[in-house]
């Protein structure tokens, strides 16, 4: 993978522009992704621009990193997660148990990315959080848990860090928000049950509370467009209304994609069955709280998975990332127990039963080896962005937009549910970009072509290719095996009827028509940046489906392609209608040597601009002083966590409180206090 | 203590594993995806109560060579507000539209050949909203006619009748509404069996165009028994028969769209015997299998006034007649059961399970002159308790509607009208008694407005309607209703 690049297979877009590009996009108050919309981007954009810093621009570079290096970053943050257990062994087997769960590659291999963004960065989290909330390390000397709580100083570089990394992942994956808060509620309930005092146990939820709450402040403004209705969907995607049905026994083998020999891993369980049964002391803690995060992630994701919940959560893989966890810390914790524990027992039933342990923990390490032999981890030869190329080029036919139908596992780009098992996704061009996985808020032109999905889906127009067309809507793709999720042996079949009445629209021509996808054109789509007809001017001075519906506004010249969507252009025109088929904003000047001509509503939804003479004209987004504003203050935010997060704590200070301060505490450290 | 927490713990976990083994046998169920977009008979004619966009409806077209007076649609807008459509007129020449408001409680007619002189025009019209309906008429010396239209294309199409005897003449119209070629195929089944001949096999029809077909120029010539099937292997469309009766016992112009399936059970309501009457049942299976059907009658002397424990022999089934694979059956209502001499109603019903297409043909002489009716039957499915006439009924017609009670419970319905003051309901057409599989026949009251008709029953009935041929000529034309389905 790390020779040939990452297929663009499911989440796994590439990043098509470059870094200049993308802060230029950031700062500008477009919004490109879906219909467009005048709304500050995600902060995601401005991540993705930053992180190429590290790659000095390179950006096919910073996309394979940024999937290579995820779950090295996850097995790192077990490693330091498990210095609470006290021993190396345990540090290794958690590790190793991390490691040996087929989720990241199976989520490699199904372009799953906030999957792996999860299995990244949940570690991380568990292991700030716990020294937040005063989880010390495990010592051999003690009894049982210790409680205690850092100095002022630490703890608020410990917060700050978990802060930023929160902001950081739920700039990517939203669902975050209620991953991290299911895990901290299990630990709160079970360090209860476990004999933890309320007052620490409680400080799970408060810890977690507050540091999502920083984590949605950081990607303030773009945090601010989930306050809306569908705002949950927004948070955890698309539904699968009739379930996953991938089963438990996919679900404990994280089959969420390809890995050979997922099934051995179930082996891997044995390590929280032999937690559960051999551990005792100090460790037993955590032990239950490992094999709770597997008992209630798996009940959790089975629930989901059978669409027995009255909402639905977000997809499989990122549930079962604390299933992921909660294995390796039970195996961390039995790794510690057969090192310290079983050494100092008589010889009775525990030996034998952790040498079991021990041997299926060690077939349950085979598979990932096996998979990691040729290094693509399962990703597929094809996938679905590879036969969307065959569209043309928008540079040559004028910029389009495709709107993919479907089944929510296999459209690429922000898929937005319609009901019915039926979701779609809108991507500028034929393929989407990274910066296109985002789900945007509603708008006027999506309205619309939810009324076109209805005529499609519902049966109340045969003209839905009318409805699209003034948003340029030039294809309908019908994917069907997009090679991560659905594969020529795994197929996800298209929602039922969902071809059939595609092929009864009278505006759409089937252009291509195989197992993998279907793609239909509309035969009355025009450019995104246009002259319209006569007819189609006259037409875009109406409103609603008459004006749309009624006349056949196909035939609109195209005006030259900016490099980015919020990009200027300029071109030679006749005197007619310049359409631009994005919301109606006066965001959008247009001016005609050197005139500004005002913007009208086209088509009730739409940007137009009536030219009476002949002249040149230029036509670009004009960004508003309030954006720009909370673009500083966004950045501002973010330097001062990262400085909190970042800078080290005075040593005069910190010598004096370091040891402290559960009353019944007379010794306690954190591992990591020193670096972070 | 710790032995008491650790027990809770070790259930708890127990507890949430028992339920994730449980919940496993779950399974959800398949969601309806866009299944209901598919509406099963949408090929036939049939108007929808529920929420639309717009409706696209397909008519027949009409001949502009054959001499014809004229030709329009009628859209019709029963609503209380303004309606809009678009024509779009598609022939072998690019297809041109024409833009329309349609007043509330109104009709507009648009002319279809527009100056043509030559060549077949195919009215697509495209109304805007949830509300408005359209037929097709023509002018003609020879008989004016009404025509249905249809919202969905298909890409199967048949014709169980077809006539090219004595010099009558049958074109085939073949419509592409979509913006990608469709290849079609046609065959034809006379007496002499089956035929595809070559010149109508993978016929490419352009997009957005019609095409016509004659019969007679492709070796169907002098056939009084003529069925036709339409397949098209890529895309799908609409196909229309233009028929002009010269001889052997037919008389008239006739012009219809195809029927789109082949089904089970065909419902006629305006049939009738008579010493001057022929009226034959043209039954043609297009399957593989034989085919086998009776056929039931219905109206007075037959089942009007019979109580369901009566029986009588006129009101029982028919024998069943054997329609051979591919064949095509004639069927004489005379030779077939001994009915009273007047109007009656039938249901031809597959008792095999083998699907047919029936159409129905009458031809009467009346004084020194004749006239021939052809209709399509209404299938079955398509029964409703409220049926829709968009072009309306003539003031005074006699025996303009035949409504049959498909049940064998009693009922009774409604006939009101639409005009510029609403809906309103016809003098002596109110809450009209429909026995039990009893037929009616009605007469228009002389002072009804030129709007829509609407009839309203309170259980399943068929609606059917005789139309008048106009320039003071004899007999009459028999057109279905259009049956209002929820969706």
């Amino acid at each position: 993978m790390l020779l040939n690049g990452v297929v663009a297979v499911g989440q796994m877009s590439p990043v098509t522009a470059s870094m200049g590009e993308l802060v230029r996009s950031y700062a500008s108050g477009w919004w490109a992704a879906g219909f467009g919309q005048v709304s500050a981007a995600p902060t995601g954009i401005a991540i993705l621009a930053t992180s190429a810093l590290t790659t000095f621009g390179n950006m096919g570079l910073l996309h394979t990193l940024l999937v290579v290096m995820l779950p090295v970053a996850g097995w790192l943050g077990v490693w330091r997660f498990a210095s609470v257990l006290g021993t190396r062994a345990a540090r290794i087997a958690a590790t190793a148990a991390y490691a040996a769960v087929p989720l990241p590659y199976a989520a490699i291999s199904s372009g799953r990315w906030g999957a792996l963004l999860m299995y990244a960065t949940l570690p991380w989290m568990v292991h700030l959080s716990r020294m937040l909330v005063g989880h010390a390390d495990l010592d051999e000397e003690l009894s049982e848990e210790l409680m205690a709580v850092a100095p002022n100083a630490l703890w608020r570089k410990w917060f700050a860090s978990l802060a930023l990394l929160m902001g950081a992942v739920i700039a990517f994956e939203p669902s975050v928000v209620v991953v991290v808060p299911l895990v901290a509620l299990i630990f709160t309930v079970v360090s209860v049950v476990h004999g933890t005092q309320v007052k620490w146990a409680i400080r799970w939820v408060i810890v977690t509370a507050a540091v999502v709450v920083s984590g949605v402040v950081l990607n303030l403004p773009w945090a601010g467009t989930y306050i809306r209705s569908g705002w949950w969907e927004a948070l955890t995607g698309a539904p699968v209304e009739s379930g996953r049905n991938i089963g438990l026994i996919g679900l404990a083998t994280f089959n969420v994609g390809g890995f050979v020999l997922s099934s051995v891993t179930v082996a891997l369980y044995a390590v929280v069955i032999g937690s559960v049964l051999l551990v005792h002391g100090v460790r037993s803690g955590w032990v239950m709280r490992g094999a709770s995060l597997v008992a209630f992630g798996l009940a959790v994701a089975i629930l989901d998975d059978s669409a027995l919940l009255p909402v639905h959560l977000p997809e499989p893989a990122v549930l079962l990332v604390p299933v992921a966890f909660g294995i390796a810390i039970c195996a961390g914790a039995m790794g510690a127990a057969l090192v310290v524990d079983l050494r100092r027992a008589r010889f009775g039933w525990r030996q034998p039963i952790s040498a079991l342990v021990a041997v299926a923990f060690a077939i349950g390490l085979v598979p990932v080896s096996v998979n990691a032999l040729n290094g693509s981890w399962s990703q597929p030869s094809l996938a679905l962005p590879q036969l969307l190329a065959q569209l043309p080029d928008v540079k040559t036919s004028g910029e389009y937009r495709t709107m993919f139908i479907g089944d929510t596992r296999v459209l690429p780009g922000a898929p937005l549910n319609f009901g019915w098992g039926i979701s779609y996704s809108v991507v500028n061009s034929g393929a989407p970009t990274m910066e296109e996985m985002w789900e945007t808020p509603p708008t006027r032109a999506r309205d619309n072509a939810v009324a076109a999905l209805y005529g499609i889906v519902r049966g109340q127009t045969a003209r839905a290719g009318r409805l699209l067309a003034p948003l340029s809507v030039r294809f309908i793709v019908v994917p069907i095996i997009d090679g991560g999720q659905s594969t020529r042996s795994d197929p996800i079949t298209a929602p039922l009827g969902l071809i059939d009445s595609l092929s009864r629209q009278l505006d759409l021509r089937r252009l291509y028509a195989s197992p993998d996808l279907v793609i239909f054109e509309n035969a009355s789509w025009v450019p995104m940046r246009s002259m319209l007809t006569a007819s189609g001017a006259a037409s875009s001075q109406l409103a609603g489906a008459t004006s749309m519906i009624a006349t056949d506004i196909s035939g609109a010249t195209p005006l030259p392609t900016p490099t980015r969507p919020e990009g200027i252009i300029e071109a030679d025109v006749e005197p007619g209608t310049v359409h631009l088929a994005v919301p109606f904003s006066t965001h959008w000047k247009l001016t005609l040597d050197g005139n500004k001509i005002e913007a009208r509503p086209a088509f009730g939804l739409t940007n137009a601009y009536d030219i009476t003479n002949a002249g040149r004209i230029r036509l670009g987004f004009e960004s508003s002083l309030i954006h720009s504003l909370s673009v500083l203050l966004q950045f501002a935010a973010w330097c001062v966590v990262a400085f909190f997060a970042l800078a080290r704590p005075k040593r005069r200070a910190r010598a004096r409180t370091s040891i402290s301060s559960a009353l019944d505490a007379p010794v306690m450290k954190f591992v990591s206090e020193d670096s972070l | 203590m710790k032995l008491l927490r650790r027990a809770v713990s070790f259930f708890l976990l127990c507890a949430v594993s028992a339920v994730v083994v449980i919940v496993d046998r779950h399974s959800g169920e398949q969601s309806v995806g866009a299944s209901s977009a598919i509406v099963d008979f949408a090929g036939f004619p049939q108007a929808s109560d529920g929420t639309r966009i717009s409706t696209s409806w397909f008519c027949p077209g009409a001949a502009a060579g054959d001499g014809i007076s004229s030709a329009s649609v009628v859209i019709v807008n029963p609503s209380d507000s303004d309606l809009t459509a678009t024509v779009n007129f598609l022939s072998d020449t690019p297809a041109e539209s024409q833009s329309l408001i349609v007043a509330a409680r109104s009709r507009k007619e648009v002319d279809v050949l527009r100056g043509r002189t030559v060549g077949v025009v195919v009215p697509v019209v495209e109304i805007i909203g949830s509300f408005g309906s359209v037929e097709q008429e023509l002018i003609y010396a020879a008989g004016d006619v009404t025509s249905q239209c249809v919202s969905q294309t298909s890409s199967t199409w048949y014709f169980a009748d077809g006539f090219t005897a004595e010099g009558s003449t049958q074109r085939l119209v073949l419509t592409n509404p979509f913006p990608e070629s469709a290849v079609v195929n046609v065959s034809y089944t006379t007496t002499s069996g089956r035929r595809t001949p070559a010149a109508l096999q993978g016929i490419i029809l352009d997009a957005r165009s019609s095409r016509s077909i004659s019969l007679a120029d492709a070796g169907a010539q002098n056939e009084a028994r003529l069925a036709v099937e339409v397949v098209a292997s890529t895309g799908q469309i609409i196909a229309s028969r233009i028929q002009h009766y010269l001889g052997a016992g037919r008389l008239g112009y006739s012009t219809t769209v195809g029927t789109p399936k082949a089904l089970r059970d065909w419902w006629f309501t305006s049939g009738r015997t008579g010493a001057l009457v022929s009226e034959l049942l043209m039954v043609f299976n297009p399957s593989d299998s034989p085919a086998q059907v009776n056929v039931s009658f219905f109206g007075p002397g037959i089942t009007n006034g019979l109580s369901i424990d009566q029986t009588s022999k006129a009101a029982a089934p028919s024998t069943a007649i054997d329609i051979p694979a591919g064949g095509l059956v004639a069927i004489n209502t005379d030779a077939l059961a001994d009915l009273p001499k007047g109007d009656h109603a039938m249901v031809v019903s597959a008792v095999n399970n083998v699907p047919v297409v029936v159409e129905h043909v009458l031809s009467q002489r009346v004084g020194g002159s004749s006239f021939t009716a052809i209709t399509n039957g209404i299938p079955g499915g398509l029964m409703s308790q409220r049926w829709r006439i968009p072009s309306g009924l003539l003031n005074g017609a006699r025996n303009a509607l035949s409504v049959v009670n498909t049940t064998g419970v009693d009922g009774s319905f409604t006939v009101s009208a639409s005009g510029p003051g609403g809906d309103v309901d016809l003098p002596l057409l109110v809450d009209v008694v429909l026995g039990a599989a009893s037929v009616i026949s009605i007469d228009v009251p002389p002072d009804v407005k030129d709007g829509e008709v609407t009839i309203t029953a309170t259980v399943p009935v068929v609606v059917q309607r005789r139309t008048t041929r106009g320039h003071g000529l004899v007999g009459f034309g028999i057109v279905g209703a259009l049956p209002i389905r929820s969706r």
